[in-house]
């Protein structure tokens, strides 16, 4: 081989080789590097290089035929985020009043000293479940969970993260059903079904583009939405379904497969638990009910069902959508049901349980659960109401995930060992059950990533030490103590694992240097656990040596992973359940949840309505809605996307538009019995009639200093959102995001703090 | 699905990651580039970014 290889034929293929596996995207150049996007959460792998100033220049889509699509305009718009002018290049503290915006400057190494010792006095006087962290995965990419193994050597539980509302709840409650949280095999599956989801050209776009090859392959798309969204305007069968009623949707399918016997019948027989008592509760939803309970007709609703299950190989992708209402967990598992019982669990086509990735070690792993006393583990906010994603329930599954998966600790998507966030706030401004002292957010802008966004600040102005660890400053920042500047993923090494859930692992090059006081996440913790006295248990005190140790399985360190490859996915080894059993107490997907049962709660799926509407609150509200410019409550003062959507757009129906007396591009109120908001009225077509759209996580930073903490509170949804027990999903503690009760209103004009001027130059 | 049409399904599907996973590689071997050859055959070819993705002067607003 070696001869060939140095010879002309070799050259010659080589060039031949070249130019077929780069057409359309120009190869590789000397001075790029492969680097792992996280503006958002997908995680695509493109290419950057610096220019001569040190600065990252320019992003690149991928030479890789198979990655060349995967990129977004907010995946281009990487260099204008990172060379910002209002980059965080020093932490600070505060001087001011907490959330007077008045700091000043101080080095890393002071800021540190002083957060441990203040920490360290917080933990003396309360207990270190005193401690609450937020934070989001995504954003920060290199943690390694060393944000758990210090909570837990320190013994606090309460971690949250937008992954409660988000995928990482989906992970936990899959878990309940078959031990795993499968994911599906684009691209050779025959038919998807999209529970509300809506992967864009510009959101999304790897999912995007798979799901567009899927079609071009024959498969056949389901889609769930009351909007006729882009993805519905492409199915083959879209059913405009009621906000909120995903789980009267699943049982109606179920009434078809079931007395049509659509059903993989071995399967059935050998893999499940409780297909009887399944069977009977889905006779108390019978296609009719189902058909009036989400307002679609029953003939199409059973066209779907069969459509789905008949399918050569089917997915359901997982979707927010589902994760965010008022009976998600029984909608999740419905899901789950609906994937084993048609046949499609872990085979081609179908949804892959991936297992953890033995290559690297993971955050699993890495998170020493096993640390945290079970005296502790008891105090996890949350988890005596809700205990779906806490260690309460999760618990339950070890003996059987450490069966099936060879370690008792699955943290997939980060998602299965949570404090609830509402229960988290409401301690912290309350006391109730005790007092939660000191809350750090890192890469997460929690004032408005959660419900009830006026009790989150309550409980942020009841702190005694808030920590924040961000590129810019949000609202949230505005609330701390000491604002640490974070670094980018061009100024870090990395490797993507998708947090367990697929098993890829994607490499992520440094590209340019960090600012010189900026930190990644990991040596955050890292030196925070060194000032407090557990030094021994963080051995690694710089990334590279870190993802060196997560690389050792291979025998392999960075340098010789990166050198070699920019990409590994892993070998799918299918039905891998014949061979331990699936991660449940009965080795089998638990239609009847044993764990479920345990804890007190209905074992099998069931349909609760969400809070009605009245007279004075005639919409139903949905919230959480993506735009494309923006990943959650970030990229508003980054001017080239800001300009793709200056400003919050409120959705409404022609027929409610003209009833309320309401036109196109004037500004209203959104109320509900909790909040108002304001934003631009955009009457739309595609929009279901009394349904009312509001997107997620709008602030104002260029009204910083005029406008309290950046307008945090004008057009923000987590000002809208409830979170008493009626608006939240009884065995997770989650927010019903897809359907409350809400009005709208004409104002006369736009907020007063916002400023003309500001509008026009963001215009 | 009958078992033995299952077996080549999942066989074929191993097959296609080993295959991507070739196309990964720094410095390619003489089979490493065949697999990128077909692979890029299979995938044809990748159309250049269209003016959405670009920031200068003035995008274009979108609606979400």
């Amino acid at each position: 081989m070696t001869a060939i290889e140095n010879g002309r034929l070799a050259d010659r293929f080589r060039k031949l080789t070249d130019a077929v596996a780069n057409r359309g995207a120009s190869p590789q150049r000397r001075d790029e590097k492969y680097v792992v996007c996280t503006v958002c959460d997908i995680g695509c792998q493109l290419r950057a290089s610096a220019g001569p100033d040190g600065r990252v220049e320019t992003i690149r889509q991928h030479d890789n035929p198979a990655f060349a699509q995967h990129i977004c305009y907010k995946g281009t718009a990487a260099p204008h985020i990172h060379n910002h002018p209002d980059r965080l290049r020093m932490p600070l503290k505060r001087i001011g009043e907490r959330g007077e915006d008045r700091w000043e400057e101080i080095s890393y190494e002071q800021a540190m000293d002083e957060i441990a010792e203040r920490l360290t006095s917080i933990v003396e006087r309360y207990g270190p479940e005193a401690l609450a962290v937020s934070t989001s995965g995504w954003n920060t990419q290199t943690t390694s969970a060393m944000d758990r193994r210090f909570l837990n050597l320190l013994g606090s539980p309460n971690w949250i993260s937008g992954v409660s509302l988000c995928a990482g709840n989906t992970a936990a409650v899959n878990k309940l059903v078959y031990g795993w949280f499968p994911l599906g095999d684009f691209t050779s599956t025959k038919c998807v079904a999209l529970f509300g989801h809506n992967p864009r050209k510009h959101s999304w776009a790897p999912i995007h583009h798979l799901f567009n090859a899927a079609r071009g392959n024959g498969a056949k798309f389901i889609v769930m939405d009351p909007r006729v969204s882009e993805q519905a305007e492409m199915a083959d069968l879209h059913l405009r379904l009621r906000s909120g009623t995903d789980t009267a949707m699943m049982f109606g399918w179920l009434d078809v497969i079931l007395r049509e016997e659509l059903y993989d019948r071995d399967f059935v027989r050998d893999w499940t638990v409780g297909f009887e008592q399944l069977a009977e509760r889905v006779a108390e939803y019978p296609l009719d009910r189902c058909a009036d309970i989400t307002g679609v007709d029953a003939e199409l609703i059973a066209e779907a069902a069969r459509t789905y299950a008949m399918a050569e190989s089917a997915v359901i992708p997982w979707t927010p959508i589902t994760d965010m209402q008022i009976s998600s967990t029984s909608a999740i598992r419905l899901q789950a049901t609906l994937r084993a019982i048609t046949g499609n669990l872990d085979v081609p086509g179908g949804e892959i349980l991936a297992g953890f990735n033995p290559d690297f070690v993971s955050e699993s792993v890495l998170g020493m659960h096993e640390a945290l006393s079970q005296e502790q583990r008891d105090k996890q906010l949350g988890a005596d109401k809700h205990p779906a994603y806490t260690y309460r329930a999760q618990d339950m599954l070890s003996e059987a995930t450490e069966r099936a998966w060879g370690h008792p600790y699955a943290d997939i998507v980060m998602g299965c060992y949570m404090a609830n966030p509402s229960a988290t706030f409401r301690a912290m401004a309350t006391g109730d059950p005790y007092p939660v002292k000191a809350f750090f957010a890192l890469g997460n802008n929690a004032l408005l990533s959660y419900p009830n966004q006026h009790q989150i600040h309550a409980g942020m102005m009841n702190q005694e030490l808030i920590v924040a660890h961000e590129i810019f400053m949000t609202p949230t920042a505005m609330l701390a103590d000491y604002v640490l500047p974070g670094d980018v993923f061009t100024e870090r090494n990395a490797i993507a694992d998708a947090w367990g859930w697929s098993g890829r692992l994607a490499l992520s090059q440094k590209v340019v240097e960090p600012p010189p006081e900026a930190s990644g996440t990991f040596e955050f913790w890292v030196d925070l656990a060194h000032r407090m006295g557990l030094g021994e248990h963080f051995p690694w005190r710089t990334n590279e040596e870190m993802l060196d140790h997560r690389l050792s399985p291979t025998g392999s360190t960075f340098a010789e992973f990166e050198a070699e490859q920019y990409y590994r996915l892993q070998t799918p080894e299918y039905r891998k359940y014949e061979r331990n059993g699936f991660g449940t107490p009965s080795g089998k997907v638990e239609l009847y949840s044993s764990v479920l049962d345990e804890l007190g709660f209905d074992p099998l799926p069931y349909y609760r309505e969400g809070p009605a509407t009245s007279a004075e609150y005639p919409y139903r509200v949905f919230t959480g809605v993506r735009e494309d410019p923006f990943f959650q409550t970030g990229q508003r003062n980054v001017e080239v996307l800001r300009r793709r959507n200056p400003l919050p757009k409120i959705f409404l129906h022609p027929a409610d538009a003209e009833r309320e007396g309401l036109t196109d591009g004037e500004w209203i109120d959104l109320s509900t019995e909790t909040g108002t908001v304001a934003g631009q009225l955009s009457v739309q077509e595609s929009m279901k009639e009394g349904h009312v759209r509001v997107p997620h996580g709008w602030w104002y930073p260029e009204t910083r200093g005029d406008a309290a903490l950046a307008g945090a509170f004008i057009s923000s949804d987590a000002v809208l959102c409830p979170d008493d027990d009626e608006f939240l999903d009884d065995e997770q503690g989650i927010p019903h995001f897809k359907g409350f009760p809400g009005k709208v209103t004409r104002r006369d004009g736009p907020p007063p703090e916002l400023g003309l001027q500001v509008l026009e130059e963001v215009r | 699905m009958d078992t033995a049409r299952r077996r080549v399904t999942e066989l074929r599907g191993r097959m296609m990651v080993s295959l991507v996973n070739r196309t990964f590689k720094r410095n390619p071997s003489f089979v490493d580039r065949i697999a990128i050859t077909v692979l890029g055959r299979a995938l044809g070819p990748v159309p250049e970014l269209d003016e959405s993705f670009s920031h200068d002067p003035q995008p274009r607003r979108s609606a979400a």
